[in-house]
């Protein structure tokens, strides 16, 4: 393990996200596991360009507040992604900008600087949230997952997943709720090798995003890392936005600078 | 023997334990059933008592120094850390693969840990480096992944390690063959059940290198295993020397059987009743046992001694004789009941004169011991009796103790003749008391308590030895620490603690950001501005070293300063430098605190700079001419860097050449190179209103970009101007310690901050914790706890023998021997340089409880026969009673644990100092109508 990103990566890649989807209506009687994977796949990143604003609050164990930090995310296909802090004050106006998955910059006003930040960014946390950069990323899960359909639940699949061999993951086993209806998680549980729950997410408030298309956006999650005594970590969406003609220039360096 | 047939008047209130021994008598297999019965459940009950498990509970929490301790551990998740230390095979360092992955896998089991928050070690720790963007990244110091396979990727690595300061010394040993894992407790883990749980979860790991095992919580669990340990030894042999000398003297077995039984029952019943209650067992009320067998015998002893020597009375026509020799019993109760009673109850005060101290475990302790005396008590009155009356004994002599009682006739005549020569002797040696007694040195530090050789004193000797000891000082300051200034205040404070004497280290999250500012191109300095100290930090947000130096909120940091040396007087030193130099509100170095800082930091280098030396650098600290040549230069060097976009990552100029012709609105047409001579020749400082700033703008693809090309220009004319003001200053100087060389240069350089470093908004204020002020905190609990509980302890020891006496004189000279004694010990441990700890300060309560009790007894026997009678027949029963109270403390002397030793042997001289100074005392205090004997003659006549 090596690396940190530079905790923009994640804020960035927060919103790419696997947990904004487009509602698919209520699953059929004889779906496998498998589909349903490709089915919550399917689910994530169908959209041109999407724009979010979300607040991100990381509480220590026992403490009832947190540090909060807001931004601005405009995303446009899988690949390219920019980010701006809107608060707290001393990170307002830093920015980021994702060309792709080994391409990245940050900008820190306070330097008048950009600077490519390392890619490997595997197993790490963003700004000490319970979220890692391997939730931020783009995989397809029926890509790197055998899944395993182990009941149904209040209106949910309930579905294990083991990641195939040779396929690296930060959890080699997952459970996840996913909501028929939608096709997204509702919740998942995260294993370590030795088959210990080490993390438990839920994602809850989903509503549809604004804009000509139907696209749904958890509006509140909340990630708690039982390795870190149940350390938590809420990240609250307070608006998304799709397909609003978003330009391709928009995510280049002299942009990231220029704050537009 | 006048004394033997001299039955006194009972005092008012104290004829219960004929009573009680009355209804023993009358129904003896019931009382001795529901004793049995007793017995066995709270033997049951006893079994399921715990041991405690969290050590904090003997901090006082009332104490400001331990309330800030807990505070600041709070605040920055490092209330305690358990340290394991890991040794490299003989010959080796390191750094070989097989050793760093046995470190690694140690680490791995130390973090699997329940209890265990969070781990550092060098194979854990991030680094912060350059990434390849040049942004400030952090890896892996030691990456698992690709550990060294061949002699020169060995030495590359640790080449790289030991070039980290924050590394050297801390996790690894300055010679690069011993590791550290630091393990940081989760809040409210048990010290003792996660350092067991470490100990062999790392044990395993670490596949058989050396390790061992330091730190707060394993010293604590040392500390109390080890008296544990002596405990479960000693007892029994407490034991077994009781009963041979009961046996000695009583020649009866069942003489002895029951003694032990009175206390053995009382044991049993207390320590049921603490598992009822869910009171677990401490370090202290481990040695109830033995406590109840110094103090809980000699009840028994006395009404079984007194009963075996007096004669059966004269028998009425037709009474049985086991009626005569239940009024033989009898008689013996209504000699000695009173004074055993009144004895009991001043044992038992003095020890519930323990609920005054601040520390739970020991009002606990203090509840328990006062409890199981009175039961030992009852026990006598009932179960003594109960037994005596089914199986009568024949009345008998006691081992003869003849030249004791001659010995102690002569000490006491010639104590009466020289009443002056000893009021005076002692008069002094008591005054002397008093006066070492208010220098009597309080030390808690856990390192005190470690007997050689034993795991945590090695331990600590590895500590010391290999990372500069173990023993951390916190200063907490508040302030606002994205303010340069604030940060500049924390770094002075860091040099100066780095110079004192045994500091091995001092670090504080400046040392992260400079290191971060260094990456970003700032230099290895402290950042400029307010804006950038929150940018650098947000590179290693919610990292766990970050965690433990500065609040997310920015506003509280902590400066770690490590000693291997006397941690108190490292306390005092950094309380006088804080209280004399430190600045609440800082506005940047001055020429005063730089010249300070140069003292400090030759002095840690071990050449300290000679005040001529120092006076000449700072005269020649002066900001250089800008029309110096190597000042022109560089200006042309960085124009020239930024106009051709040489330099793409900090200025994103469109490219260009020195020849290309650039046009400015409202600027004649001029080539690249006119432009570059412009900034060459600029004499003005490089402020956002210069005409060249503009010129940049212009030039730039958007403003926006111009900023940050004027911005990059700024700081690099800067950095270069602080260089050349920096090396004309040490031009003068000759040579100075190369180890200090970096940061003599980096405090000089702080003379020319660009821009000006602004006053702090908020003021900073500072407070000092970590274990060293627990220890104070601690320390000074005990020695609060000390006096106030003597001084409770002999008021009421006094109040229950004016109950006996009835005269406040008498009730006064009761505690006159005990007092005397324990001023002179204690005084006398002053003088000798022994500091005393918790379990001294008991020696207190308890030798004034059982000492006066000796005083007691004589006064009491005295009123009712002459004094050479009291001194000749009782006084060696006391000596006995005594000696054999002593000897039950003394065998705690024997224990491996330091603070039990010191326990045992300070109580057992108690002891026998106040059974000594009765002896002589008491004679020269007394007066004649003291004596029951001679009050008898007056009245006669």
């Amino acid at each position: 393990m090596n690396c940190n990103p530079l905790p923009l990566a994640l804020a960035a890649a927060c919103l790419g996200a696997p947990w904004l989807a487009r509602a698919e209506g209520p699953a059929g009687a004889t779906i496998t596991p498998a589909e349903i994977l490709v089915r919550v796949d399917k689910a994530q990143g169908d959209f041109e360009d999407l724009t979010t604003e979300s607040k991100l609050v990381v509480r220590e164990p026992g403490q009832a507040t947190g540090r909060e930090y807001q931004f601005v995310t405009i995303s446009k296909g899988s690949e390219k992604r920019i980010v701006r802090f809107l608060s707290p004050g001393d990170v307002k106006g830093m920015g980021m900008l994702i060309e792709g998955r080994d391409t990245m910059y940050a900008f820190l006003p306070g330097f008048q600087r950009v600077r490519r930040l390392g890619t490997h960014v595997k197993n790490q946390t963003f700004m000490g949230s319970d979220v890692s950069t391997e939730d931020m990323a783009a995989f397809k899960m029926a890509e790197v997952y055998d899944a395993r359909l182990v009941g149904e639940e209040e209106g949910n699949y309930v579905v294990e997943v083991t990641a195939r061999p040779g396929k690296e993951v930060e959890f080699p086993r997952r459970k996840l709720w996913i909501d028929k209806k939608i096709f997204q998680p509702v919740r998942l549980e995260d294993y370590d090798a030795k088959g210990v729950n080490v993390r438990s997410t839920t994602r809850t408030d989903y509503r549809r995003d604004e804009g000509p298309v139907e696209h749904w956006t958890p509006f509140r999650m909340t990630i708690i890392d039982h390795r870190r005594n149940d350390h938590t970590t809420e990240l609250l969406m307070t608006s998304a936005r799709v397909n609003q003609k978003v330009k391709d220039d928009a995510f280049s360096q002299r942009q990231l600078v220029r704050g537009q | 023997m006048a004394l033997v047939s001299a039955d006194g008047e009972i005092p008012r209130g104290l004829g219960f334990p004929v009573a009680l021994a009355g209804f023993a008598m009358r129904h003896p297999r019931p009382v001795i059933a529901a004793f049995a019965i007793t017995l066995v459940l709270a033997a049951v009950g006893a079994a399921r008592v715990k041991d405690a498990e969290d050590l904090l509970d003997f901090i006082p929490p009332d104490d400001p120094d331990v309330r800030l301790f807990k505070e600041v551990g709070h605040t920055f998740g490092a209330l305690r850390v358990a340290l394991v230390g890991i040794e490299a095979p003989p010959g080796e360092d390191l750094f070989s693969a097989a050793t760093l992955e046995r470190v690694a896998a140690a680490t791995a089991a130390a973090r699997g840990v329940r209890g265990i928050d969070s781990v550092d070690s060098v194979t854990a720790i991030e680094d912060v480096v350059a990434g390849e963007g040049g942004a400030p990244d952090t890896r892996q110091l030691v990456e698992l992944d690709h550990l060294p396979r061949t002699a020169e990727e060995q030495a590359a690595l640790r080449s790289k390690v030991m070039s980290r300061p924050s590394v050297v010394g801390n996790l690894v040993s300055r010679d690069g063959r011993a590791a550290l894992i630091l393990a940081y407790l989760a809040d409210g883990a048990s010290d003792r059940l996660v350092s067991h749980a470490l100990h062999q979860a790392v044990q395993a790991a670490a596949g058989g290198l050396t390790t061992v095992y330091g730190g707060a919580p394993f010293a604590g669990s040392a500390i109390y295993d080890e008296t544990q340990a002596d405990v479960r030894r000693l007892t029994p042999l407490a034991l077994v020397f009781f009963l041979a000398v009961i046996l000695i003297v009583f020649r009866d077995p069942l003489g002895v059987l029951l003694t032990i039984a009175t206390v053995v029952w009382a044991a049993l019943v207390v320590m049921a009743g603490m598992a009822f209650v869910g009171e677990p067992v401490t370090p202290a009320s481990s040695t109830l046992p033995v406590m109840l067998f110094a103090s809980g015998t000699s009840y028994a002893l006395h009404l079984l001694g007194r009963y075996y020597v007096l004669a059966p009375p004269p028998g009425r026509p037709g009474q049985s004789l086991r009626e005569l020799d239940g009024q033989r019993l009898l008689s013996a109760l209504r000699i000695v009941g009173p004074p055993v009673t009144i004895a009991a109850l001043s044992t038992a005060a003095s020890f519930l004169a323990l609920l005054v101290m601040d520390i739970r475990p020991l009002r606990a302790f203090g509840v328990e011991c006062a409890a199981g005396v009175t039961l030992a008590l009852l026990a006598s009155f009932l179960l003594v009796p109960a037994v005596l009356a089914l199986y009568p004994r024949g009345q008998q002599s006691l081992a003869a103790t003849g030249n004791i009682g001659e010995l102690l006739v002569r000490l006491s005549e010639l104590a009466t003749r020289r009443r002056d020569v000893v009021l005076g002797l002692m008069a002094l040696a008591t005054a002397g008391g008093v006066w070492f007694v208010g220098r009597i040195q309080v030390r808690m530090e856990a390192r005190q308590f470690f007997s050689p050789g034993s795991e945590p004193w090695l331990a600590e000797r590895f500590l010391a030895d290999k990372f500069g000891g173990s023993q951390i000082l916190q200063i907490r300051v508040r302030g606002d620490f994205t303010e340069p200034a604030a940060l500049h205040e924390l770094k002075r404070m860091e040099q100066y603690a780095r110079s004192l004497p045994d500091v091995t280290q001092a670090t504080s999250v400046v040392d992260v950001l400079m290191q971060l500012n260094e990456v970003m191109g700032g230099g290895h300095r402290i950042p400029d501005t307010r804006a950038q100290v929150p940018q650098l930090l947000f590179f290693v947000e919610g990292k766990a070293f970050l965690k433990r130096l500065l609040t997310s909120e920015r506003d509280q940091a902590l400066v770690l300063v490590r000693t291997h040396g006397d941690s108190q007087r490292l306390v005092r030193e950094m309380e006088a430098y804080l209280s004399r130099d430190f600045v609440a509100r800082p506005a940047g170095p001055t020429r005063e605190q730089v010249a300070d800082r140069l003292r400090w930091l030759t002095r840690a280098a071990g050449e300290p700079i000679a005040e001529d030396v120092l006076g000449r650098i700072l005269e020649a600290a002066r900001r250089p001419d800008p029309r110096d040549t190597r000042l022109v230069e560089a200006r042309r060097a960085l124009a020239t860097a930024i106009l051709t976009a040489e330099d793409e990552q900090d200025a994103m100029m469109p490219r260009r050449r020195l020849g290309d012709p650039v046009q400015v609105p409202g600027s004649p047409a001029r080539t690249l190179d006119e432009v570059v001579g412009e900034f060459a020749g600029d004499l003005r400082p490089p402020e956002l209103t210069s005409p060249l700033r503009q010129e940049l703008l212009a030039l730039a693809a958007s403003p926006e970009e111009g900023a940050l090309a004027w911005a990059a220009y700024a700081e690099r004319l800067a950095g270069r101007t602080r260089a050349i003001a920096v090396d004309d200053a040490l031009r003068s100087a000759g040579p100075l310690p190369a180890a200090a060389l970096p940061a003599v240069r980096d405090a000089l350089g702080d003379l020319f901050p660009e821009p000006p470093i602004a006053a702090v908004a908020r003021p900073l204020s500072w407070s000092l914790a970590g274990e060293p002020i627990l220890e104070r905190g601690m320390s000074r609990s005990v020695r609060k706890n000390h006096i106030k509980a003597q001084v409770v302890a002999a008021i009421a020891v006094a109040l229950f023998n004016l109950m006996l006496f009835r005269t406040v004189r008498l009730a006064a000279i009761c505690v006159v021997p005990a007092a005397c004694t324990l001023v002179i010990l204690f005084g006398a441990t002053a003088l000798l340089g022994m500091p005393i700890d918790l379990g001294t300060s008991l020696v207190s309560c308890i030798g004034t409880g059982a000492g006066s009790e000796i005083t007691m007894q004589y006064l009491w026997y005295l009123k009712r026969s002459t004094p050479i009678d009291v001194v000749r027949f009782v006084g060696p029963i006391m000596v006995l009673s005594t000696l054999l109270i002593a000897a039950g403390f003394a065998v705690l002397a024997f224990g491996h644990s330091q603070p039990m030793r010191m326990f045992g042997s300070l109580a057992a001289l108690s002891m026998v100092g106040a059974a000594g100074l009765t002896f002589v005392l008491v004679p020269s205090l007394s007066r004649r109508e003291d004596a029951g004997a001679a009050v008898l003659e007056e009245k006669t006549a």
